[in-house]
C-alpha cells in the first residue's frame, strides 16, 4: 500500500484508487504519484471512532471505535443484533453514520460511497451472502477486478480485442483463485443452485477478486461445515501471510474465534465495544462471559 | 334448511375432494399408462438417444448460444415464410403488405432491444417505452416538417436529445424502487401522449397540418421524393402456368425503401447492444438487476453505470420512433395508445425472452405479425366473416358466453338490449386481439418466464478449456455420475443381480 498525495487537490490517496475521490482526478496513469514514503506503512489499515448510528429512535451503534493494523486479521464477536453487520454497513459505506469517522489506510472515508471505498482496497463479504443470483459463478468473480478496460461504454464497444485479451486473464485469475477454495467445478454453475457453503465461499472469491487491502468478512463460515469452517479459517491466513492484507472478520461463536489464531478481538455488545485485546486477554475477561451468560 | 347444507357438503365434497377427477383418473389412467407404456417401448430409445445426442452437442439446451442461435433462425425463417404466404389481393398489395410488416418489426424490435437494455439487463422496470420512442417520432417529425431539416440529420438529433433527457432522469429517479420507477415512466408515456392531444404547437405540427386532428403531419423519410419517383429496377420470376417468365418491374413502394433501411439499422442496434451487455460494463449492470448494493460495494459507481444505460437505452428507443415517424408520415396521438406501443413491446420483450437481444427481434417478430393477421381479420365482414373459420369459432364461444350463459343468468332482454339479436353478435377483433396480447402476456410470465429464447449464460468454455484442461468444469454430478458408471461397468455381475432383483418385486 502506497499513498501519496493528489496533484490536483493534495488530499492523500493511495496507490489502488482510480481517482481522487475529493477531486476525481485521474489517478492510475501517473506512476511518478507513487513514490514510497517512510510514513505509509504506519498508516491503520481501518481505523473508526465513535460511530453512532440510529434508525428511528433505535439506537444502534453507540459510538463504536475500533482499528485494524495493516497485515492483522482482527475478530469482531458479540451476541446476535448487537450491530456488527451494521458497523460493516458503516464503514463499507452503504448505510451513513449520524456521528463518528472512518479511515480507511490513512484516508478519511466517513462520507464516501462504497465503490470509492472500495476503490482505496477494502472489500467486504455480506452476512447473506448476495451473490448476483442469476449469473454463473464464474461471472460473479469477473464484476469485482478493478481498471477493467471496458468499465466504459466507449471502450467496451471499440476496445474490442483488448477487451478479449483481458477477458482471458480475468478468466485465468478467476480460476486460480476457485482452485484455491477448491470449487472450480461449479464455476459454470449459477450463483442461485449453489448450497449455502459454497456461496460462502464464493462469495469469498468475488472478495479476492477485488485485490483487496483490507478485506472485511461478515460471518464468513456461518452454515459451513466445521472441516470446511476450518478450512476456509486456514485459507484467510494464508491470504494474509501470501498477499499481506488486513482481515476484520466478524463471528458470533466466541470460542471458534478464539481457537482460529486471530491477532486481537473486540467484543462488542448492546452497540458498544466492550473489550479488545488478544484472545488470551479475551478469555480472562469476566465483562465477556457477562455479555454472553449473565442477566 | 338440512337438505341444503348437505347440498353444499356434496359440492364441496366434489370440488374438495375431487371425486370427479378422481374417478376419471382411476378409469382412464390405465388405459393412458398402458399407451404410455407401449409408446416408450417403442419410441422411448429413439428419443433417449436423440435427446443423448442433442445435450452433448449443446449442453445447454436453449441455454446454448449455439442451439439459441439455429434456433432464432428457424423461427425467424419459418416466421418469413408466413408473412410470405399471407393473403393478399395482387403482387402490388402483397409487396406492401411484406415491407410494411418488416418495417414495423424492424421498430419494435429496436424498441424491445432498447426495453431490454433498462429491463432485461439492468433491472430498471420500464413501461414507458413508448415516451423515449416518442420523443424521437415527434422530435423527428417536428424537424422534418415544421423546421425543413434533412431527415437523417432530424433522426440523429432526436437520438441525441432522447440520451440526454434519458440520462437525466435518472437525477430523480435513481433512488426509486423498482416498481415506483415503472410508474414514472407510464406517466412521462402520458404526459407526452396528452401533450400531442392538448398542446397548439404539437396539435397542430405545422400550418400545413389539418388543425382538426391533432398532429405532425407531411413527415418525409429520406431521400422519399426520389424514390417514390424513380425507385428501384427488381426482377420477378412469374409462374405463367407454363413455368417461370423472368419480369422486371419498378419498385416505387418507399416501405421498401425502409425495410431495408430498418434491417440495417437494427443489425447496427444489435452489434451494439451486444457489445454493450457483453463487456465488463454489461456484467455491472447484470450485477445491478440482481444485487445493487453488492454491485456498489464492488467499485462500479452504480449511478453513472444505471444513468449511461438509461440513456443509450431511451436513445435506441428514439431511433425507433424516428423510424416509425418516417413510415406513418404522420404523427398523432394515437401512435402512442400504450395498447398498440408499449403493451405489443412488453409483450415481444417477453415472448422472446428477457435479456437475449435475438430474442427481443424473434418476439417483435411474432407480434408484429400477429398484429398484422388481426388486423386483416378486422377488415373481414358479413359473408366474408362467415368463411372464416377461425372467426366462426370465436364468434360461436363468444355467443354462447353472451347468449347461453349471459341470457341465463340476467335474463334474455339484457343482451338483446344492448347487442340485438343473437344471430349478429360478433366479436371486436381489435378487442379480441388486446385480450389475446395479454392473455399471451399472462401465461408467458407463469408458464414460461424465460421466453423463447432465454438468456445466455456466462460459460466461457472454449477459454476455460484452454485454461484449465477439460475436467474443471464438469459438475460434480457429472463427475460422480461419472464415476458410478465406471464402477458399475467394472462390477458387472452385481449389477445384473440387482436388476433380477427388480423384476421379481
Ligand atoms: N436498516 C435497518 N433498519 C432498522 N433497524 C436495523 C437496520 N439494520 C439493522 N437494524 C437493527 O440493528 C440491530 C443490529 O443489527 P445487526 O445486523 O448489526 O446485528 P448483528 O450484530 O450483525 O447480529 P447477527 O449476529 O445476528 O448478525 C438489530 O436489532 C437490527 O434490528
Ligand atoms: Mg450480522
Amino acid at each position: 500500500m502506497m499513498s501519496a498525495n493528489c496533484p490536483s487537490c493534495g488530499q492523500k490517496v493511495v496507490d489502488t484508487m482510480i481517482e481522487c475521490p475529493s477531486c476525481g482526478a485521474d489517478l492510475h496513469k501517473d506512476p511518478k504519484l507513487w513514490i514510497k514514503k517512510d510514513g505509509d506503512m504506519d498508516a491503520k489499515a481501518l481505523e473508526i471512532e465513535g460511530i453512532h448510528k440510529s434508525f428511528g429512535g433505535f439506537h444502534v451503534l453507540k459510538g463504536v471505535t475500533l482499528d485494524v493494523e495493516p497485515h492483522e486479521i482482527v475478530g469482531l464477536i458479540g451476541p446476535n443484533g448487537c450491530g456488527k453487520t451494521t458497523t460493516f454497513n458503516v464503514i463499507s459505506g452503504l448505510i451513513p453514520a449520524d456521528s463518528g469517522s472512518v479511515k480507511v489506510f490513512g484516508i478519511d472515508a466517513t462520507n464516501m460511497k462504497p465503490y470509492q471505498i472500495n476503490r482505496i482496497g477494502l472489500s467486504r463479504t455480506f452476512q447473506n451472502t448476495r451473490l448476483w443470483k442469476d449469473m454463473t459463478v464464474l461471472e460473479n468473480l469477473l464484476v469485482p477486478p478493478k481498471e477493467q478496460i471496458g468499465f466504459r461504454i466507449r471502450d467496451a464497444i471499440l476496445r474490442r480485442k483488448a477487451l478479449k485479451e483481458q477477458e482471458r486473464e480475468l478468466i485465468e485469475k478467476a480460476f486460480s483463485i476457485l482452485d484455491f477454495l477448491e470449487i472450480s467445478h461449479i464455476a459454470f454453475n449459477y450463483a442461485s443452485e449453489l448450497s449455502g457453503g459454497q456461496s460462502k465461499l464464493v462469495d469469498l472469491g468475488r472478495v479476492l477478486m477485488s485485490d483487496p487491502k483490507l478485506l472485511l468478512l461478515d460471518e464468513p463460515v456461518a452454515g459451513v461445515a466445521g472441516p470446511l469452517a476450518n478450512k476456509v479459517f486456514n485459507k484467510i491466513h494464508e491470504l494474509r501471510s501470501r498477499l499481506g492484507i488486513s482481515v476484520l472478520i466478524i463471528e458470533h461463536n466466541m470460542d471458534f474465534i478464539l481457537r482460529k489464531g486471530v491477532d486481537r478481538v473486540f467484543v462488542m455488545n448492546r452497540g458498544e465495544v466492550l473489550v479488545s485485546g488478544t484472545p488470551l486477554e479475551i478469555k480472562k475477561s469476566r465483562d465477556v462471559i457477562e455479555a454472553y451468560l449473565g442477566e | 334448511m338440512k337438505k341444503r347444507v348437505s347440498l353444499k357438503s356434496r359440492i364441496k365434497a366434489l370440488i374438495v375432494d375431487n371425486r370427479v377427477a378422481k374417478k376419471f383418473r382411476e378409469i382412464t389412467s390405465p388405459m393412458f399408462q398402458k399407451i404410455g407404456n407401449t409408446s416408450k417401448r417403442i419410441f422411448g430409445p429413439y428419443f433417449e438417444k436423440m435427446k443423448k445426442a442433442f445435450y452433448t452437442r449443446f449442453p445447454d439446451g436453449r441455454k446454448d448460444p449455439r442451439f439459441s442461435n439455429i434456433l432464432f433462425w428457424i423461427t425467424m425463417a419459418l416466421l418469413t415464410a408466413i408473412l410470405i404466404l399471407q393473403p393478399s389481393a395482387n403482387f402490388e398489395s402483397k409487396r406492401l403488405l411484406v415491407y410494411s410488416v418488416i418495417t414495423k418489426m424492424v421498430i419494435f424490435s429496436i424498441m424491445a432491444i432498447a426495453l431490454n437494455l433498462h429491463t432485461g439487463y439492468s433491472g430498471l422496470v420500464n413501461f414507458g417505452v413508448i415516451f423515449f420512442a416518442g420523443i424521437g417520432a415527434v422530435g423527428t417529425g417536428l424537424l422534418i416538417s415544421a423546421y425543413g431539416v434533412d431527415p437523417l440529420l432530424s433522426i440523429a438529433l432526436s437520438v441525441l436529445i432522447a440520451v440526454a433527457v434519458g440520462y437525466l432522469l435518472s437525477y430523480p429517479t435513481i433512488r426509486l424502487r423498482a416498481d415506483y420507477f415503472a410508474i414514472v415512466t407510464i406517466a412521462l408515456g402520458e404526459i407526452l401522449r396528452l401533450a400531442l392531444i392538448v398542446d397548439p404547437f404539437l396539435k397542430s405540427g405545422t400550418e400545413k397540418a389539418n388543425i382538426e386532428s391533432p398532429g405532425i403531419a407531411n413527415i418525409k423519410g429520406p431521400f422519399q421524393d426520389w424514390w417514390e419517383a424513380t425507385g428501384v429496377t427488381m426482377v420477378r420470376f412469374k409462374w405463367t402456368g407454363m413455368g417461370f417468365k423472368i419480369e422486371t418491374y419498378q419498385e416505387t413502394n418507399y416501405f421498401f425503401f425502409l425495410s431495408i433501411f430498418g434491417i440495417i439499422l437494427l443489425a447496427g442496434v444489435y452489434v451494439f447492444s451486444e457489445y454493450l451487455v457483453n463487456s465488463p460494463y454489461g456484467r455491472a449492470l447484470k450485477g445491478i438487476r440482481e444485487d445493487e448494493e453488492a454491485v456498489e460495494s464492488y467499485g462500479v459507481d452504480v449511478f453513472h453505470t444505471k444513468a449511461w444505460i438509461l440513456g443509450i437505452g431511451s436513445g435506441i428507443a428514439a431511433l425507433a420512433g424516428g423510424l416509425w415517424a418516417w413510415a406513418l408520415g404522420f404523427i398523432g396521438p394515437s401512435f402512442m395508445n400504450p395498447a398498440a406501443s408499449t403493451f405489443l413491446v412488453w409483450a415481444a420483450f417477453i415472448l422472446g425472452g428477457k435479456a437475449n437481444n435475438k430474442g427481443m427481434i424473434l418476439g417483435a417478430y411474432i407480434i408484429v405479425l400477429s398484429d398484422q393477421t388481426f388486423r386483416g381479420l378486422a377488415t373481414l365482414s358479413g359473408a366474408e366473416r362467415q368463411q372464416n373459420i377461425f372467426l366462426r369459432v370465436v364468434d360461436d364461444i363468444f355467443r354462447f358466453i353472451v347468449v347461453d350463459i349471459g341470457g341465463f343468468l340476467f335474463g334474455k332482454s339484457s343482451y338483446e338490449d344492448t347487442l340485438g339479436p343473437a344471430s349478429s353478435i360478433e366479436v371486436d377483433v381489435n378487442f379480441l386481439q388486446i385480450s389475446l396480447v395479454g392473455l399471451i402476456i399472462i401465461i408467458s410470465m407463469m408458464k414460461f418466464e424465460e421466453g423463447i429464447l432465454p438468456e445466455i449464460p456466462y460459460r466461457p468454455r472454449k477459454i476455460v478449456e484452454e485454461i484449465t484442461g477439460k475436467t474443471k468444469f464438469e459438475s460434480a454430478q457429472e463427475a460422480s455420475q461419472k464415476a458410478f458408471l465406471e464402477a458399475k461397468q467394472t462390477e458387472k455381475p452385481g449389477s445384473e443381480k440387482e436388476k433380477t432383483g427388480a423384476n421379481e418385486t
